[in-house]
Formats: C-alpha cells, structure tokens, sequence
C-alpha cells in the first residue's frame, strides 16, 4: 500500500528518476563506428590557403619569393649564350653566300649547299647553329671526308632556315 | 592593421575543445573530425536518451533511437538548420522519428502500452534502491517509499496517452522550454501548453483514483 502523491510530487519524482537514467556507455563507439568517418586530413598536408597567415609569416614568403626571383634571374644570365655582336649574322650570311672562296672569320670557310637563288633575302631568316657531326654524314650533305675518321665527329657551324634547311656550313677546330 | 602574431605563438584552437560553438563542430564533424562528434555527444546524448526513455520506457529502443540520432547527424551534420532551433531539439526530433519508425515496425496499436511490461524492459522507476540519488535516503524505509511512490508515478505515466506523455516528459520532467518541446513534438505551440495541461489534468485524476498504484 502506497499513499498518494500529489501531481507536483509526482512530476518531481519522476523527473529524479528520469534524469538517472544513463545512456549505454558503448552508444558512443556504435555511433563512431557507424559513422565511418573520413580521415582528418593532417596539418602537414593542409593546403597553403588554409594557413594561418600573420604579418611576419607574409612578410618572409615575399622576401623569400623575391630572393628566388633574383638568383633564377642571375643564373640565366650567367648560362645565356653571349649576344651576337650588331651585323656579325649578317657578315656570316654574306661570307657564306660568297661560297668556299669567301673567307670565314677564323679562316675557315663556308661551303653553300642550296643554290644562291634559294638564299634568303634578310638574315633574319637564317640562323648560325654550332654542332658536332659524325664524319659519315658529311657524305649526306655532298661533301668529302675521310672513311679513316668516319666515327669521329667534326664540329661544325651551319646556317640554317627556320624550317630545318641547311643552307651551308663550315667547319671549325 | 592586424595585430602582430608570432606563429609559434599564435592561438590554436581544436574544434572538439569543449568552448567550441556547435557551429565549429559541426564543421569539423562534416570533415571528419571523429573527436568533434564526441564533443557533441557529450553534451547532448543525456538529453536525447532520456527523452525517448521517457517516452517509450525502453532502454534498447531508446538507446536505439539516440543512436539514430548521432548517426544522421555525424552523417549530414550540415542538415540541421541553427535558425530553426537548438541541436538538441534538432537531435530529439530525429531520436523521436526513429522511435515512432520502430514502433511501426512491431506494429503495436499502443507501444508504450505493450512494451513497459516487457520483460528486459527499463522502467526509470525500476533504479529503486540503486538509484543515485536514492543512495542518499536516510533509511530503509525511506528508500521503500521512494521506490514505490516512483513505480505509482510511472505507472500513472504509462496509462497516459503517448503524446500527452510526451509533453510530460519534455516540459515537466526535463524542463525544456515550450518552444523547444513544441518543435521537438510537431506541434504547434498552443496546441502544446494545451496538451500539457490535460496531461497534468490526466495524471492528477490518475494519482488521485489511485489507479497508477500498481499494488493496489
């Protein structure tokens, strides 16, 4: 036998009794598990926008920037081939226009290998390539060499059209 | 102009730290962060379990429906909408669909009904002497009391019908506020302080005949 209880009594009662209760203490990893979560992508691979950028981390990413520009820059000036000196292509176009009679500038000459009249006008259009060639090929180009030496290269110049052809060449030392 | 900060001093903030806006959390939850979900969980699967403990009597189902819960959250963490309500009423509402989806499923006219009597069935006021805050009664006798006037309450509580408990459950017992329990139960809020006061209405007749006295 029980004696009644009033209705705030018995709302408080049952609200101590319900705020006992506990969810399972396993509910947790069932819902992880569950879950299947994607894997937190890890500070050492986050991506550089997401950083946290501060004045000084900025400033050192420009400094930096700025002194990889200025090396790069150094660097290829250092390895640029020197410039051609104003009207030498144009004395190298008309030397070797002139045939195996023109005198080259180290004394060596250029041997034409298309007619004159297929000699560019400007020479612009024409390019001077320095180059190693096997002996044997020489023969390719019409030219004489010796079958004792045919695996040696031999270095050459050639002036040549933009389009590959090879217009003449001499040899160097 | 930003202040100056060091990086090796500036602030770091992890979004499961226990200061974190839900906001936060749930961001990171939605990029995997498995510890932000637990921080969500622990502030509010109490609530959500008790909720639908009360409601359903059932610690499976209600452990069950809190489950659901988490994993649609943890699952689509950006479907709950800040504008319309707290996380918790967001998380009950979702624990009361699952409860409602099992209840269809062992298609009982009246679960609650059938299934307080089940047997492995958790009544709250079953905790009786090994209740916590029963641990602190005086005597003996005490404990008898407060054990028994508890399984009066609760059995007064069964007999009321589901939505007349819930109300119960969710204003009187956890304290929520009208709105919140009114979102939480779909309804509208005047339906919600009129169903909460035929429900006190109810269970006062039902204390008074003395019909909830399962000892009688």
């Amino acid at each position: 036998m029980t004696d009644k209880i009033s209705l705030a009594q018995a709302l408080q009662r049952a609200a101590l009794d319900l705020n006992a209760a506990e969810p399972p203490p396993q509910l947790l990893a069932a819902v992880q598990a569950r879950w299947a979560p994607q894997p937190v992508a890890k500070p050492a691979a986050a991506k550089l926008h997401l950083l946290p950028w501060t004045w000084p981390g900025a400033a050192v990413a420009a400094m930096s920037a700025l002194a990889l520009v200025l090396v790069g820059s150094v660097l290829l000036m250092l390895q640029a081939p020197p410039a051609d000196q104003p009207g030498q292509q144009q004395q190298q176009l008309a030397q070797a226009s002139q045939g195996p009679q023109g005198p080259g500038a180290d004394g060596s000459r250029f041997v034409n290998l298309v007619p004159p009249e297929r000699w560019p006008r400007e020479a612009s259009a024409a390019w001077l390539v320095r180059t190693e060639i096997p002996s044997h090929r020489l023969a390719v180009l019409g030219l004489p060499f010796d079958p004792a030496h045919a695996d040696q290269p031999v270095r050459a110049e050639m002036l040549m059209r933009a389009s590959g052809e090879v217009l003449a060449v001499r040899f160097v030392p | 102009m930003m202040p100056f900060v060091p990086w090796r001093h500036a602030p770091r903030r992890t979004a499961a730290s226990a200061a974190a806006p839900v906001a936060e959390l749930l961001a990171a939850v939605a990029k995997g962060d498995a510890a932000a979900l637990a921080e969500i969980y622990r502030r509010e699967a109490q609530a959500v379990y008790r909720y639908t403990f009360g409601l359903c009597g059932n610690a499976g189902w209600a452990a069950d429906a809190t489950q659901e819960a988490f994993v649609v959250l943890a699952t689509r963490p950006l479907g709950f909408d800040a504008t319309r309500g707290s996380l918790g009423a967001y998380l009950a509402g979702v624990a009361r669909h699952a409860l409602a989806a099992t209840w269809r499923a062992v298609k009982a006219e009246d679960p609650l009904h059938d299934h307080w009597a089940q047997d492995g069935a958790a009544d709250p006021a079953d905790n009786g002497a090994d209740h916590p805050h029963a641990a602190s009664a005086a005597s003996p006798e005490d404990l008898l009391v407060r054990a028994q006037s508890g399984q009066q309450v609760w059995a007064a509580l069964r007999q009321l019908p589901a939505p007349f408990r819930e109300v119960l459950v969710l204003v009187d017992l956890q304290e929520r506020p009208y709105a919140e329990a009114a979102r939480i139960a779909g309804i509208e809020l005047n339906t919600l302080r009129t169903r909460l006061h035929r429900a006190r209405l109810k269970l006062a007749a039902l204390l008074d005949a003395g019909t909830g006295d399962l000892h009688d």
